[in-house]
C-alpha cells in the first residue's frame, strides 16, 4: 500500500479525532464553569434576599412596637418561591441592541 | 420603647414550637409582617426553603428533549458507522485507478471534505446575513460553529491534497489556481475565528464578523470554478454542474458513501460546537449577572 495514501488517511482520522476530543473537552469545561457560576449567582441572590428581608424585619418590628400584635395566621402553607434562575432550559438568547441582559424566569 | 438589638433573636424568642398544622414559615411570617401588609408580599421575599427539590432534575423529560437526545445519539452512531463504511468503500470496493494507482484513493476523503467545507462557508454566509437582519444571537452561534468546522475541514483538505500532490506531482505545493484560492479561503475563515476571539462576545464583534462571513463566501465559487476559468494542475471537477459524472459507477458509489458519512460527521460536530457556543454565551451572561449582583 502506498505510504502517501496511509499518511493521508492517518492525518485525516487523527486530525478529526483530535478535533472531536478538543471539542468534547471544551464542552465539559464550559458546562462545569456554567454550573459553578449558576451556583454562585444563586448564592449571591439568596444572600441579598436574606439581607433585604432581615433589614425589612428590623424596620417593621420598630413600626409594629406601638401597634397591636397581629394574630398568627395558622394553616397557611409557606409556598416555595419560584425555581431559581437559570434552571435547566430557562436560558434565553438575547437580541443584540438591548443594553440589559435577557430577563430570566424567577 | 424597646428596640430589639438582634432581630433574629427576638423572632426566635417569639416563635412558637411547630405543631401539627402550623407551618414554621407561617409563624415566621407573623413575626415580620407589618400591620396591613399582605403576607404574600412578604412571602415573596423569603428565600426558598433549604431543601433539594429546587435543584432536583425534572422527574420527566419533555418528549421533544428525549427525541433530540436520541437524534443526537443516532447522528453520532451514524457518523461512526459511516467512517467505517468509507474505509471499506475506499480501500476494498473502489477499483484501483489506472494512472494514479492507489494514491488516487485519497480522493475519497479529500473531495467530500472540500464539499462540506463549501457547505459550511455557505451556512456561515446565510447565518451571518440572518444575524444582521434579525440580530438574534443564535444565528451568530450557528455562523461561528460553521466557520470553525469549515476551517478544520479546509485544513484537512489542504494537508491531504498536499500529500496527494507530493505523490502525483512530486511537489508538496504549487501556486495553482485551485490551491491558491483554497489557501485564501483558509486564511479568510481562520481570520474570521481570530476576529471573533479578539472582539469577544459583543454585538459589535458579531456584526463585523457577520460582514466578514458574507464577504468571505465570495471566494467559494471562485475556488470551485478555478479549475474551469484558469489552466490548473489540479484535476477538473468529477461531478461538473450540468454534465455527466466523470467517474465510473463503482468510484461514484464509493464517493457518495464517503460524502454521506462525512455529512453525518459534519452534522454531529455542528451540533456539538453550536451547543458549546450557546453554553459559552450563557457563561458570559452569568458573569455579567454576578457582576451586577456584586
Amino acid at each position: 500500500m502506498n505510504g502517501y495514501l496511509i499518511a493521508a488517511y492517518a492525518v485525516l482520522w487523527v486530525g478529526l479525532l483530535a478535533y472531536v476530543g478538543w471539542v468534547a473537552l471544551r464542552v465539559r469545561g464550559v458546562k462545569s464553569e456554567a454550573e459553578t457560576l449558576r451556583d454562585l449567582l444563586d448564592d449571591l441572590r439568596d444572600r441579598a434576599t436574606r439581607a433585604r428581608v432581615a433589614k425589612r424585619a428590623q424596620v417593621t418590628k420598630l413600626a409594629a412596637q406601638a401597634a397591636p400584635q397581629p394574630t398568627p395566621q395558622a394553616g397557611k402553607a409557606g409556598g416555595q418561591s419560584a425555581q431559581g434562575a437559570n434552571a435547566p432550559g430557562s436560558f434565553k438568547p438575547t437580541k443584540h441592541g438591548n443594553s440589559k441582559p435577557a430577563a430570566r424566569r424567577k | 420603647m424597646q428596640i430589639a438589638t438582634k432581630p433574629a433573636d427576638a423572632a426566635d424568642a417569639k416563635r412558637q414550637p411547630a405543631s401539627p398544622g402550623v407551618d414554621k414559615q407561617a409563624v415566621a411570617l407573623a413575626d415580620i409582617a407589618s400591620p396591613g401588609q399582605a403576607p404574600a408580599a412578604v412571602e415573596a421575599e423569603l428565600p426558598p426553603p433549604p431543601d433539594d427539590a429546587r435543584d432536583a432534575p425534572p422527574t420527566t423529560l419533555s418528549p421533544w428533549r428525549r427525541y433530540a437526545d436520541y437524534g443526537e445519539l443516532a447522528l453520532g452512531a451514524g457518523a461512526f458507522v459511516g467512517v467505517l463504511l468509507t474505509l471499506w468503500a475506499a480501500f476494498v470496493y473502489a477499483p484501483r485507478e489506472l494512472v494514479e494507482g492507489d494514491v488516487q484513493r485519497i480522493f475519497y476523503i479529500h473531495v467530500p471534505m472540500a464539499w462540506l467545507a463549501y457547505l459550511a462557508f455557505f451556512l456561515v454566509a446565510v447565518a451571518s446575513a440572518l444575524y444582521l437582519w434579525r440580530r438574534d444571537e443564535r444565528w451568530d452561534w450557528f455562523a461561528r460553529a460553521n466557520a470553525e468546522i469549515g476551517a478544520v475541514f479546509t485544513t484537512l483538505v489542504l494537508i491531504t491534497g498536499s500529500i496527494w500532490g507530493k505523490a502525483f506531482w512530486g511537489a508538496w505545493w504549487v501556486w495553482d489556481a485551485r490551491l491558491t484560492t483554497t489557501l485564501i479561503l483558509w486564511f479568510v475563515y481562520v481570520g474570521y475565528l481570530v476576529l471573533r476571539s479578539y472582539t469577544g462576545r459583543t454585538a459589535q464583534g458579531a456584526r463585523v464578523a457577520a460582514v466578514v462571513g458574507i464577504l468571505g463566501f465570495v471566494d467559494v465559487p471562485i475556488n470551485y470554478f478555478a479549475v474551469t476559468w484558469w489552466r490548473t494542475l489540479h484535476p477538473s471537477a468529477v461531478l461538473p454542474l450540468g454534465s455527466e459524472p466523470q467517474l465510473p459507477a463503482s468510484m461514484l458509489i464509493a464517493l457518495m458513501v464517503a460524502l454521506v458519512s462525512f455529512t453525518l460527521l459534519f452534522g454531529f460536530l455542528l451540533l456539538q460546537v453550536y451547543r458549546l457556543e450557546r453554553t459559552q454565551s450563557l457563561v458570559e451572561q452569568l458573569r455579567a449577572e454576578i457582576d451586577e449582583e456584586d
